[in-house]
């Protein structure tokens, strides 16, 4: 890995060195292109740097690892290549041109700097929701944390957010943060989720709640938070089934912190002056099978691009991304068609969004379920006929699936091309 | 008795249960073999992984994430916890290095997961 920050221009540019970024510089250093990635922070590994659990890496390893374990293996794989690694590098903005892209970064080296890039790699992961877009109003005492905020603040920083915490919502953060607190020898009052499933895995329910006592309280929201200098409790109330707070049941929780873990919305901000068509589901650009958005030679993948549960996913997804923002710039040839594909059924959404011909070989398809159910039938059809099919078990909003398909069975010509979920009645 | 289990080898999460009215454990639910070992061993007795974070000298990096080299006693985390917290690395290190041996007893070692380098 060379150390030049001279260069202005590279057939590749990846945006963001998490998981997803690593893998796709990888790739595309793999196919033989100049690359180059940024990245914002000093180190490269992203969100992975502070998620010192383990649980990592069982499919693309077969071992469980611990965040930075997985992250510090992509890292050697990047060094040993001819990739360029720009730290402390934020994007601040991108112009397509006729073949090519024009980037804007501020870094502490050079300034405000501009590089032009053949083909371009988003990778810039996601971010979480905050307390205001989940309408929690009121004072602004210090007290209220993100869950990734508090994970920062203790795994990196060795700093306590608090010492009586409340977690608001049940996503994996909150849980995996409420085990954290308890053995850094804070208290943990409680997980409130205002749904009526938990939004985390199963797993982690398990490991890190149970095992530590923590009540899980489902039907149940912050409608409150006390204080004006810091937090000094917070009033949690049961909702009804149109999720509106019942009154009578609200209840005043002394506590000093309020931890929030209240879902994930991919990074994609910085896209909006390009006219991405982003998919109002998973908040992501759509991308055709080759993770290609609806800007040629612009691709995405992991965390920027879906909201995965799994690293793994999302290395594999950043692979995919960067050998093909590779190989446009190897061979610049028009798509000859694209075809939108229809979602069916209990499918809540599936990526790829679109088909782009030609098409050869097996894709991964990811996607997930838009409510539980104990078995259903994933169907790729093309108008009535089918081309594959797959019976699934246990599926919950929460849990993101992948099959792999044969997209080159798709005729061009022929009719609308659907992926259906199907739930199914089974008697045991 | 039949007693219900979430298998927490890995992030499927199978819904076990399991029979104990025989001389062997009959259990159902599992898609793997991971599963038949995790039940087994959570009659037996609970273990669980540790992970955590040390103190560092280091001015920029002022913690280093850890984990055991084993699985320990569900029940003996918050103590081996106590333990970890006295460590302070003042050197550089690369995940998988043994920083004690014989934290919790005398086969569990604490091993970094990050890496730490003084030299800027
Ligand atoms: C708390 C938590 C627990 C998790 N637990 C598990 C688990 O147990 N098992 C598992 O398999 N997965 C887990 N995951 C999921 C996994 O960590 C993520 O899916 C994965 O890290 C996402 O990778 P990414 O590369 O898409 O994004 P990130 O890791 O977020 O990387 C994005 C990078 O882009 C950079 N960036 C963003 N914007 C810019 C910009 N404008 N300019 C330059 N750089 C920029 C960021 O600094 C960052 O480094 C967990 C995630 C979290 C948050």
């Amino acid at each position: 890995m060379k150390q030049q920050y001279d260069k202005h221009r590279y057939d590749v540019v990846v945006i963001g060195s998490g998981p997803a970024g690593m893998a796709a510089a990888v790739s595309a250093a793999d196919s033989g292109v100049s690359v180059c990635l940024a990245e914002r922070e000093e180190r490269m590994g992203g969100i992975l740097k502070q998620c010192i659990h383990d649980g990592f890496g069982l499919i693309r390893f077969k071992e469980k690892l611990t965040g930075p374990e997985y992250a510090w293996r992509y890292e050697q794989m990047v060094r040993k290549r001819d990739i360029d690694f720009m730290g402390l590098t934020f994007l601040t903005g991108i112009e397509k041109r006729e073949n090519d892209f024009k980037i804007a970064f501020v870094n502490p080296e050079r300034g405000v700097f501009e590089i032009e890039a053949g083909s371009l790699v988003m990778a810039m992961g996601c971010r979480e929701r905050s307390g205001r877009q989940i309408f929690l109003h009121g004072e602004r005492p210090a007290g209220i944390f993100t869950a990734g905020q508090a994970q920062d603040f203790i795994n990196l920083k060795g700093f306590m957010p608090g010492r009586r915490c409340v977690i608001l919502g049940s996503g994996d953060i909150g849980l995996i943060m409420s085990r954290r607190l308890t053995l850094e020898g804070a208290e943990v009052l409680g997980v409130y989720e205002i749904g009526s499933a938990p939004s985390g895995l199963t797993r982690n329910i398990v490991q890190c709640l149970e095992d530590y006592n923590i009540p899980l309280h489902l039907e149940t929201t912050v409608t409150e938070v006390h204080g004006k200098e810091r937090v000094e409790g917070v009033t949690v109330c049961r909702v009804d089934e149109n999720k509106k707070p019942i009154m009578e049941t609200a209840l005043f929780l002394a506590c000093d912190s309020l931890i929030l873990s209240v879902g994930l919305i991919p990074e994609n901000d910085i896209l909006a002056p390009l006219d991405v068509d982003i998919d109002s589901v998973t908040k992501g650009p759509s991308v055709n099978q080759r993770q290609e958005t609806s800007v040629p030679g612009m691709f995405s993948c992991g965390n920027a691009l879906h909201v995965s549960d799994l690293v793994d996913y999302v290395s594999e997804s950043g692979h995919v991304a960067g050998k093909m923002a590779a190989a446009r710039v190897l061979k610049r040839e028009a798509d000859s068609g694209q075809m939108v594909i229809k979602k069916a059924g209990i499918l809540q959404y599936a990526v790829p969004q679109n088909i782009s011909f030609p098409v050869n070989g097996q894709v991964p398809v990811f996607f997930r379920p838009s409510e539980a159910s104990d078995h259903a039938e994933f169907i790729f059809r093309q108008g009535e006929r089918v081309i594959h099919k797959k019976k699934l078990s246990w599926l919950k909003p929460s849990e993101m699936h992948r099959l792999e398909l044969d997209l080159s069975k798709v005729r061009q010509d022929g009719p609308a091309v659907t992926f259906e979920l199907k739930p199914e009645a089974v008697n045991e | 008795m039949n007693k219900k289990m979430i298998c927490i080898a890995c992030p499927r999460g199978c819904a076990m249960t399991v029979n104990l009215e025989g001389d062997e454990p009959v259990i159902r639910g599992n898609q793997c073999s991971r599963g038949l070992d995790y039940a087994r061993q959570e009659i037996l007795q609970p273990l669980r992984m540790l992970t955590t974070t040390v103190k560092t000298t280091h001015p920029d990096y002022p913690r280093l994430p850890v984990r055991l080299s084993c699985d320990i006693p569900k029940d003996s985390l918050l103590e081996c916890m106590r333990l970890i917290n006295r460590v302070r690395v003042d050197h550089d290190c690369l995940p998988g290095d043994v920083l004690v041996s014989g934290v919790a007893g005398e086969l569990v070692n604490l091993i970094a997961t990050g890496d730490l380098s003084y030299d800027a």
